[in-house]
Order: structure tokens, then C-alpha cells, then sequence
């Protein structure tokens, strides 16, 4: 296999070392290995540890956008810019990178997937899921080599490639269709799962749930409640009840 | 359940684990993936995939970013989605929540515990990185992997602990059982939404969201 | 609404700062305010794009931020602050401390000679002992990554 194609392979588990201290610094390391180690066969191996090791220094990014800076501090080696040069550029791509990949992909694809897939669920069962799996990663997997090879032919001047491309839009873009997504997909699941509920049960199922979202977004509330232990209290109370029935 | 068949839960169960985090990231943690799975492994894919549902509600509301602290629920849909299969008398709902949701929570401890370790172990091998010993980068990472595995395995037996208590209850003789489906549901709702809407913020996406869900509700009225 | 985060995070402008904070504060404006970014503007295209989706961001020097302080705590947009480290804010809120009203430690991440305070938080003897000043003139310190994770006290770390 090419280093190149290693690098993609690698990009796919890059926060396997993943800790508070470093972030996915080391799985960066990793990912970049097989492309320093071909650019510096033939040099000093001094010159390609210290490349080694600043590629494994403190970095964190979105990880299906850590191929852009694994790919433009490889070509940045390439080109002979200076170490020190190299790891600011690692320091400025890690927040930019991190903020457009949370907002187009953990704020925007992956809930506007979800949303459509439970939507998708009272027509086509349990066919969502393979559907699911395949539409995800062939993009999980585009956009790694898309990022990977962005860095690459751009280096240094990455920050303003990625400024003529299409990711600042989608990641805008991508945040509505999230909200639009789980909008359309959690009234649909729930009329699926509460089908043969008789309407005190619908009304009080709704009620709660009413009660729940109130508690999640009131100012006073909405640092302690969160959904799943809202959940949680719910279910003790209709435990409790239920033993109390016995 | 069979030996052949407790096997194959921890196994997809550490599969899902590890693909949270560390490897591939390609969704089959997703709730509605794993406990759909292991429904099917079990012998009921409908079964898992109401599991699969209601629990994905709730990771709905999980937003990853940054260091944040999140639950884990995948091998926890696994063990529901298993259970919800195998246990007769049971619902589906119910179940999830049961199986799922405490087993979601321990899963978020362990992500962090494991990170911990992952810290510990680069700590250890701090020097040799700086070198620019590419082995030793290779080593943690390979460690950091086993170490989830590790993770998911523990967190997947759990839940099969777990879903065996749950079936030692005689459902069927349970009064107002459909009180736990109404709680599940109720808590998965509230999440689903408002974790949406802190997620959408304002302008824009709140307006996005609630065009969602208004569409949504018409399908359901037109259904 | 005029400035609503003052943030300690050397990670600038980021998820948890957009999505995490500037989500339910409702923020439409970003204020970086670091020395190296203020004369680089190759780095300003890279924090501008992280900042999309209808949220403005500005550039200042330290000099430049405490000239502005008081015009942006005027601004009628939600704002959040942020500077890479301490001694920045710190620069800040003694020159406006009617303005800064509270400092929000986010994330100062590990280096050589810093100790673990909490996940987010590693901070080296200098910097202790310069929230302990901060705190013993009157500035409030809240160590908080997220809005629905605890915030710590400076007196708790």
C-alpha cells in the first residue's frame, strides 16, 4: 500500500491514544508516520525524528477533519519549512478545524442522518440501518481523503484553501438540515412507538415530555437537567409505582 | 441465550464500543445500529430496533465536542436490544430504558477512566515520543486500541449482566408495566427535542428545527 | 446583551466556544484577543471560517482590546471574549474590571511544568499564582468547559 493510502487508513483511528493532555496529538503522530518516514528515507534520521516528534505533539481537531492538518504539516516537511513555523500552523488549524467539523458533522450530518433514519423507520424497518451505515461512512471516508489530500497539495497555504472551498458553507448549511432532521425524525418515531397507546397514555407520555424539554431549556434548569436523566427520574417514579400497585 | 450467542454480544458489543472514539467512527455505536444488531443476533430484529429507537432519542442529545464528557451507549443498546429480543413478556420500551440508560452513564465513566489510562500510558512514554521514536507512537496506539477493546468488552458483559437481572422479573404478572414504555419514552422525547434545540441555539436553526418538527407532526397526523 | 463570556481557552475559537457556548448564550459576535493572531492574518482566515454561520469575529492586540473594552461591553450583539491565556485576560480585567465581571477558565491545556487542575484545566505555578491575586483583588474565576458541566470556584482548585 502507498503511504498515502496507509495515512487514510490511519486517519480512521486517530484518537485511539486520544487523552486530556495531548488530545489526538499522538494519533496524529500515527496517522503522519508512513508519509515523513517516505519523505525522509534518504535523510539524516535526526532530521525525521524531529518531524516524528513534532507530529505527535498536542493537537486537537474534529477527527474526520485531522487529515487536513496531518496532510499540510506533511507537505509543509516537504517543503522545507522551518519546525517552528510548522507547529504554529499545527496550533492554528486544531480550533478552525474542530469548530467546522463539530458543526458540520456532530452538530449537522450525524443528527440530520439520524433524524431522517428514525423517520425513515414506520416504511422501511430495519432497512434504515444498512442504508444508514452505507450513506455515512462513504462520506466519513470522502471527506478524510478529501482532507487528507487538501493538506497535502496546499501546505502552508491550507487555511485559505480551505476558505475558497465548499466547507465553511456546508458547515453552515449543515447545521440546519441537523435541526430540520431530528425535527422531522423525533414526532415520527414517537407516533410509531406509542402506536396502540390508548390517548391517556399518549397525553401523559406527551405531558412529561413537555415537562422534560421545559426543565432542559429553562435558564435555571438547563445546566443540571439533561434528557437521559430526566429519563432516568421518570422511570424510577414509574418503578416505584409500579411496585407500590403489586 | 446460548453460549454461541453471549459470544457474539460481546463481540459486536466491543465492536460498538470501539468505534465510538477510536475506530472507525462510522456510526455503529449509534443506538439504533447496535441494539437493531444484536435484536437480529438474537432472533428479533423488530424487537431491537424499537430498542434501537427509543435509545436513540436519547443519544440524540449527545454532542461530542471538544473534551466534553458524554455517555456511551452503545454496548448498553446491545444488551437492550438483545434483551428487548429475548425476553418474553417484556416490552421493548421498557427494556431499553431499563438496560440501556444506567448502562449508557457507566459508559461515559469508563470513556473517561480509559482516557485516563491512555494519559497515564503516554506519560510513561513521554520521553521516547519526544525523541521521535515512531514506535513508541505506534505502541500507544495500539495499546490505546486493546485498552478500548478492554473497555467495550467489560461495559458489554455488564449489560448482558444486566439484561439477565431484567429477565428474572416475571413481566407478565407486572401491573402498569406500560408506565415504564410512557417514562422511557417521555425522558427520550424531552431529550431528542431539547437537546436539538440547545444544540440550534437561535435564528436560523431554531427556525430549522421547528420546521422539522412541525412536518413531522403532519406526517404523523397523516399517517 | 453586550459581552457574556470572558474566556480563557488556548484553543480560541473552537466547538466548544461556538456550538457549546455561543449556542445558548446567543452569541452573534466573537472578540479574539491575542497578540500573535492580531498580526497574522493568515491565522484570522482560518479563526474567521470557525466562527461562520452568522456569528462576526473581530482581531485585537492586548493594547487594542483594553482601548475597546468598554465600546464592545456597549455592543447591543452578544459577545463572547477570548483570550489563549491567563495573563491576557488578566491584563484585561485589570484595566476594566467593571467590565470583566467574571473569568471563565475553558481550557488551558498540558505543557511542560503545568499540573492537572481538572480535564480542561492544567495551570503551572505562575499561573496559580496569578488567579490567587486575581481572586485576592476582587476578580471572580470560574473554571467551566461547558455550560452543562460544573463550574469549579478558583478556590476549589
Amino acid at each position: 500500500m502507498t503511504p498515502r493510502g496507509q495515512t487514510l487508513i490511519r486517519l480512521l483511528g486517530v484518537q485511539a491514544a486520544w487523552t486530556y493532555e495531548r488530545m489526538a496529538g499522538i494519533g496524529v503522530g500515527h496517522a503522519a508516520a508512513p508519509l515523513l518516514r517516505s519523505h525522509y528515507r534518504d535523510r539524516p534520521p535526526e532530521e525525521r525524528r524531529a518531524a516524528v516528534a513534532r507530529s505527535a505533539e498536542y493537537f486537537n481537531s474534529h477527527p474526520y477533519l485531522a487529515g487536513v492538518a496531518v496532510g499540510a504539516v506533511v507537505r509543509a516537511e516537504r517543503d522545507g519549512v522551518p519546525g517552528p513555523a510548522i507547529s504554529r500552523l499545527r496550533t492554528a488549524l486544531s480550533g478552525p478545524l474542530g469548530a467546522m467539523g463539530d458543526q458540520l458533522i456532530w452538530a449537522g450530518e450525524v443528527p440530520a442522518m439520524m433524524g431522517i433514519a428514525l423517520a425513515a423507520l414506520p416504511w422501511i424497518g430495519w432497512w434504515t440501518v444498512p442504508l444508514l451505515l452505507v450513506a455515512h461512512n462513504a462520506w466519513r471516508f470522502w471527506i478524510t481523503r478529501w482532507g487528507l489530500d487538501l493538506g497535502l497539495a496546499e501546505g502552508l497555504n491550507v487555511g485559505a484553501a480551505l476558505q475558497r472551498s465548499w466547507l465553511p458553507r456546508a458547515a453552515s448549511d449543515a447545521q440546519r438540515a441537523g435541526a430540520f432532521g431530528v425535527g422531522l425524525g423525533v414526532p415520527i418515531v414517537a407516533g410509531w412507538l406509542l402506536a396502540g397507546t390508548d390517548g391517556t397514555g399518549t397525553l401523559l407520555v406527551l405531558g412529561a415530555a413537555t415537562a422534560g424539554l421545559g426543565l432542559m431549556l429553562w435558564p435555571r434548569t438547563r445546566t443540571r437537567i439533561t434528557g437521559v436523566r430526566f429519563g432516568l427520574a421518570l422511570m424510577v417514579v414509574a418503578l416505584l409505582y409500579m411496585a407500590g400497585a403489586r | 441465550m446460548t453460549l454461541l450467542l453471549a459470544v457474539g454480544l460481546l463481540a459486536w458489543g466491543t465492536v460498538v464500543a470501539v468505534d465510538l472514539v477510536t475506530v472507525p467512527q462510522g456510526l455503529l455505536s449509534r443506538p439504533l445500529v447496535a441494539a437493531t444488531v444484536a435484536g437480529w443476533m438474537a432472533g428479533s430484529v423488530i424487537a431491537g430496533l424499537v430498542a434501537g429507537a427509543v435509545l436513540e432519542l436519547y443519544a440524540l442529545e449527545v454532542l461530542p465536542i471538544g473534551a466534553a464528557r458524554y455517555p456511551d451507549y452503545g454496548p448498553g443498546a446491545v444488551a437492550a436490544g438483545a434483551a428487548a429480543a429475548l425476553i418474553p413478556g417484556a416490552s421493548a420500551i421498557g427494556v431499553a430504558g431499563l438496560v440501556g440508560l444506567p448502562l449508557g452513564l457507566l459508559g461515559g465513566v469508563s470513556l473517561h477512566l480509559h482516557r485516563r489510562r491512555n494519559a497515564q500510558s503516554v506519560g510513561a512514554n513521554l520521553a521516547r515520543v519526544a525523541a521521535g521514536d515512531a514506535r513508541a507512537i505506534w505502541d500507544l496506539q495500539r495499546n490505546g486500541l486493546l485498552r478500548d477493546m478492554r473497555r467495550g468488552a467489560i461495559l458489554s458483559a455488564m449489560g448482558l449482566v444486566a439484561a439477565w437481572l431484567v429477565h428474572l422479573v416475571p413481566w407478565d404478572h407486572v401491573a402498569h408495566r406500560h408506565l415504564l414504555d410512557w417514562a422511557v419514552l417521555a425522558g427520550g422525547l424531552a431529550a431528542g427535542i431539547g437537546g436539538a434545540a440547545r444544540s440550534a441555539g437561535t435564528g436560523a436553526r431554531r427556525r430549522w428545527l421547528a420546521v422539522g418538527l412541525a412536518t413531522g407532526l403532519l406526517v404523523v397526523l397523516w399517517r | 446583551m453586550p459581552l457574556v463570556l470572558f474566556r480563557v481557552d488556548d484553543r480560541l475559537v473552537h466547538g466548544q466556544v461556538v456550538i457549546g457556548w455561543g449556542r445558548p448564550l446567543g452569541a452573534r459576535s466573537i472578540v479574539l484577543v491575542d497578540d500573535a493572531v492580531a498580526a497574522s492574518p493568515w491565522e484570522q482566515d482560518l479563526y474567521r471560517m470557525a466562527a461562520a454561520d452568522g456569528v462576526a469575529i473581530a482581531f485585537a492586540s492586548t493594547d487594542e482590546a483594553i482601548d475597546q473594552l468598554p465600546s464592545w461591553a456597549a455592543d447591543p450583539r452578544a459577545t463572547i471574549l477570548l483570550t489563549g491565556d491567563l495573563e491576557t485576560m488578566a491584563a484585561l480585567w485589570r484595566a476594566h474590571p467593571e467590565v470583566v465581571t467574571q473569568i471563565n477558565l475553558g481550557g488551558i491545556h498540558h505543557r511542560d511544568g503545568r499540573h492537572e487542575k481538572l480535564r480542561y484545566l492544567y495551570l503551572d505555578e505562575a499561573e496559580e499564582a496569578l488567579i490567587a491575586r486575581l481572586g485576592e483583588h476582587g476578580a471572580r474565576i470560574v473554571a467551566q468547559d461547558l455550560p452543562t458541566s460544573p463550574a469549579v470556584g478558583a478556590d476549589a482548585l
